[in-house]
């Protein structure tokens, strides 16, 4: 390869109608990633593009973009041969692959992203097992450079019933930690964490690698129904046994059988917007191999 | 003139690395109306997100270690340029900055019985140095900060750069900021202004630091009149060569794998330190192995274009350890295409860190009344090198310290509005929009790349008196030339960066022009300050600080007597 052909995304709201795309010839370096060839359109091609980096080695978080469709740091992301760069979906633009976060801020600003006790340790340094931290230490990795945020497709519904999965990662980072005496479960239930539809897009988009799926969702579930077991766990439950009844869920049953009456309107709402975009379906497939997981669910019962 | 948006507050901190938060937090705990400007996004543009490393003495470590013996360390390590009554002060109050940052959610390493697990940080006698999960300390702190940010809820304004220091009867009362989102100018009237903007790094073509390092906050106090100090040190340190956004990269050669470390090779393969320091090898100090790399490269033993490229060697190391040790080194290899197994990495020595920046007193106060510094844009209180953990303590402590005088200091004085400077701000007002109502061929990136080429060249690890004059002539020049031509590709006012990195330019050659002088007038060679014209350290004229101010008629520097309060130089180098 010998040189790179980008097409990158310019649009400056404030005199601009629409946003259009620029194509730049960048000479490639070995090694050289999506940050080195923004930087040398900024260098010496145009120097008018606009984008945000710092740390040039993941630590910041300021330099997520979209390359060729997908979410990443761009100074982490391999140049390829063809590119199209654009900026990070769902969010405001500011300019060319710059976005406005503010709302996330927000967002992240009503969970409480802080550590509570109720009384200091008896001494300092206090003894603190390492094997207590686990599950915590990965989210402590977390740069909220949201590439999760606009990757997530519930997320991207802009939707205020999901606060997304940075905002779960926050949550869950002081939920997790064994010195953390808040009471969060009300603030789980606020963000929404059960609208998430386990689909990895979150998972696959961290560029830090954090298990959000596994780590974050998972273990707020458990604290959820260990506390709250009434409301979480009824949605469980009734999509485990429409799956095991008949194969699919058919996501309006599923919805009358769970929302509350006051809420069911709203979800109605919700629904019918999903089945427009086609995010669910009424002409799912049954399950072909459902004899499997009805075997797999009662020997879980037993063993339970 | 139809006035400028306006907003006041008690404390006004400029910049939101480690010292600017801290400061922020503790301002605001005194009580203070507290406002945090920044260039770029809180918690995400600063260098100490890449610290490793935090060190204090506390009950962990060695029982016989004492505050005396970190003392001498960080003293001996600086080349006794240290000012000794601030270094002390700071190493009495990093233990329960330690505390803090638990409180604030940060978790230090701990062995499996849940005591600390503190380990020997390379220029330390005892074990004093701490971190937290996969060597991350720096972001660890940057993350705790945010955190209380959040739970105090302190107002912050983000993609704001500070411009020019508002001066009342020779007080500061404020300052103007471009807002770089919106295109405005806008006007902050403050009881005291804390700067905490870090360094100026950017002077150099490559840096381990991110690209903010303008030294913006120390350029506009030196405008205002405010002493400046150590402007002639910097520490170079090997980092990676390529790709170009990976260069900068740190290589850390003090770190040993069971007996062995990373070797440092020329273009011959020959192991570099052999010829230097046969004794410790990879394991001499960091100004050692900066001579030793820039020594190879001048007698033509470096490979690559521009024949500064050298490397570093692996191949011998057990994979899994180096992988561990050398974590980020090992990543950003492979990352690079580079086998570490089977290859060499390309190095090049970089430009580190810039120490000089504003003269501070115990209370974290210029020579300016009101203005108060912390961080790295603080003139190095530890001389000329330092020890891993110094620049994450010092910019707690003294950012906490800003934050505390700042807040008491403001309780004195009475705001004075921004009406009363108007004619700064006019002034202020023409020079930030100059660039953008300029039409010339001119752009800041071209008049930057030449900046920064030029001190590359001449403003080595080893300088000599010739050298330095070109490069001094070749600033003042670029100053004459070129800066009053600077003009913008697009006029757009909505989120420019070439408007914000004409003034940045501004800015640096400031204080290139500064490091240059400072260093003419340094003649001597001091641990990692070197010259290669006057290579013997001479305590007998040079335990000094360089101190610098402007005057109507430009730049002027004094040499003031280092105190020795509590350790005199030693007979050893």
């Amino acid at each position: 390869m010998e040189k790179v052909t980008a097409k990158v995304f310019r649009y400056d709201p404030s005199t601009d109608h629409t946003h259009r795309y620029e194509t730049y010839e960048v000479p490639y370096e070995k090694g050289m990633r999506v940050l080195g060839v923004l930087m040398y359109i900024q260098d010496n091609v145009d120097t008018s593009l606009a984008f945000r980096y710092s740390c040039r080695r993941k630590r910041c978080g300021s330099c997520g973009v979209l390359v060729n469709g997908k979410p990443g740091l761009a100074c982490m992301e391999e140049a390829k041969e063809e590119m199209v760069i654009e900026p990070l979906p769902n969010l405001p633009i500011v300019r060319d692959l710059v976005v406005e976060t503010t709302e996330y801020e927000a967002r992240i600003q009503s969970i409480s992203p802080y550590l509570v006790r109720k009384n200091p340790p008896e001494r300092e340094p206090e003894k603190l097992f390492p094997n207590n931290f686990t599950a915590v230490k990965p989210l402590n990795q977390c740069i909220e450079c949201f590439s999760c945020m606009s990757a997530c497709p519930v997320n991207g519904l802009k939707w205020e019933g999901f606060s997304g999965p940075a905002t779960l990662i926050q949550l869950a980072r002081r939920m997790l930690d064994p010195r953390d005496d808040m009471d969060r479960i009300s603030d789980a239930g606020q963000a929404g964490f059960e609208h998430c539809v386990a689909c990895y897009a979150c998972v696959n988009a961290c560029p830090v690698e954090i298990g959000i799926l596994e780590t974050v969702i998972e273990n707020i579930k458990k604290k959820y129904m260990e506390k709250e077991p009434s409301i979480y766990g009824k949605y469980n439950k009734t999509l485990g046994d429409l799956i095991v009844k008949n194969g699919l869920v058919n996501p309006f049953t599923l919805m009358r059988k769970v929302s509350t009456f006051d809420k069911l309107l709203s979800n109605m709402v919700i629904g019918i917007k999903f089945f427009r975009k086609g995010k669910i379906s009424l002409k799912g497939k049954k399950i072909p191999n459902i004899d499997e997981i009805r075997t797999i669910q009662k020997v879980i019962g037993e063993k339970r | 003139m139809t006035g400028i948006p306006s907003k006041e507050t008690d404390v006004l901190i400029i910049g939101g690395g480690l010292a600017g938060m801290r400061a922020a937090v503790e301002a605001h705990d005194h009580g203070a109306d507290v406002l945090l400007i920044l260039k770029g996004k809180l918690g995400k543009m600063n260098a100490g997100i890449c610290s490793y490393h935090y060190a204090a003495v506390g009950p962990w470590g060695d029982p016989d270690d004492k505050n005396e013996l970190h003392l001498e360390d960080v003293i001996h390590a600086g080349g006794y340029l240290a000012d000794q009554e601030l270094c002390k002060i700071m190493i009495e109050e990093l233990k329960d900055r330690v505390f803090e940052f638990e409180r604030y959610g940060l978790m230090w390493d701990r062995k499996s019985d849940g005591e600390m697990d503190p380990y020997l940080g390379a220029g330390h006698s005892k074990p004093r140095t701490l971190s937290t999960w996969m060597r991350q300390a720096g972001l660890d702190m940057i993350h705790g900060l945010r955190s209380e940010m959040r739970r105090r809820k302190i107002p912050v304004i983000e993609d704001v750069m500070a411009t020019r220091l508002l001066v009342k009867d020779g007080k500061v009362v404020g300052a103007t900021a471009l807002d770089y989102l919106n295109g405005i100018l806008m006007g902050i009237q403050a009881k005291s202004v804390i700067i905490a903007t870090g360094s100026h790094h950017q002077v150099f073509p490559v840096t381990t630091s991110p690209p903010e390092g303008t030294g913006d906050g120390v350029a506009m106090a030196y405008r205002a009149g405010a002493e400046l100090m150590n402007m002639e040190f910097g520490v170079f340190i090997a980092t990676l060569a390529y790709p170009s956004t990976f260069k900068g990269i740190l290589v850390p050669t003090l770190f040993k794998i069971g007996d062995e470390t990373l070797h440092l090779l020329n273009s011959k393969r020959e192991r570099i330190m052999q010829r230097y320091d046969p004794e410790h090898l990879e394991m001499a100090s960091k100004d050692v192995i900066a001579r030793a790399l820039q020594t190879e490269i001048k007698e033509g033993r470096g490979d690559g274009e521009e024949g500064d490229v050298l490397y570093a060697d692996l191949r011998h190391l057990p994979y899994e350890a180096a992988r561990q040790k050398l974590s980020e080194v090992v990543f950003f290899a492979n990352k690079a295409g580079i086998d570490i197994k089977k290859e060499l990495i390309p190095i090049r020595p970089a430009a580190h860190e810039t120490l000089g920046g504003i003269r501070i007193n115990k209370s974290c106060e210029s020579s300016l009344p009101g203005l108060y510094a912390a961080g790295s844009a603080v003139g190095a209180i530890y001389g000329n090198d330092g020890i891993p953990g110094r620049g994450t303590g010092h910019a707690i402590v003294f950012g906490r310290r800003a934050g505390q005088f700042a807040a008491q200091g403001a309780q004195k004085n009475d705001r004075v509005s921004i009406g009363k400077v108007m004619d700064q701000v006019d002034d202020e007002k023409m020079r930030v929009f100059k660039p953008m109502e300029r039409s010339s061929d001119i752009r800041p990136i071209t008049v930057l790349k030449k900046l920064q080429q030029l001190v590359g060249k001449y403003f080595r690890w080893a300088k000599n008196d010739q050298d330095l004059n070109l490069g001094l002539k070749e600033i003042l020049r670029i100053r004459k030339e070129q800066l009053p031509q600077i003009s913008l590709s697009s006029h757009t006012k909505r989120f420019n960066l070439e408007w914000v990195k004409a003034l940045e330019v501004e800015n640096l050659i400031d204080m290139a022009e500064i490091m240059f002088e400072a260093a003419l007038m340094r003649k001597e060679t001091r641990t990692m300050y070197a010259r290669e014209d006057y290579p013997d350290r001479d305590d007998k004229n040079w335990l000094k600080h360089i101190v610098v101010k402007k005057q109507t008629d430009g730049i002027t520097l004094k040499a003031v007597p280092v105190r020795l309060l509590y350790v005199k130089p030693g007979k050893e180098d």
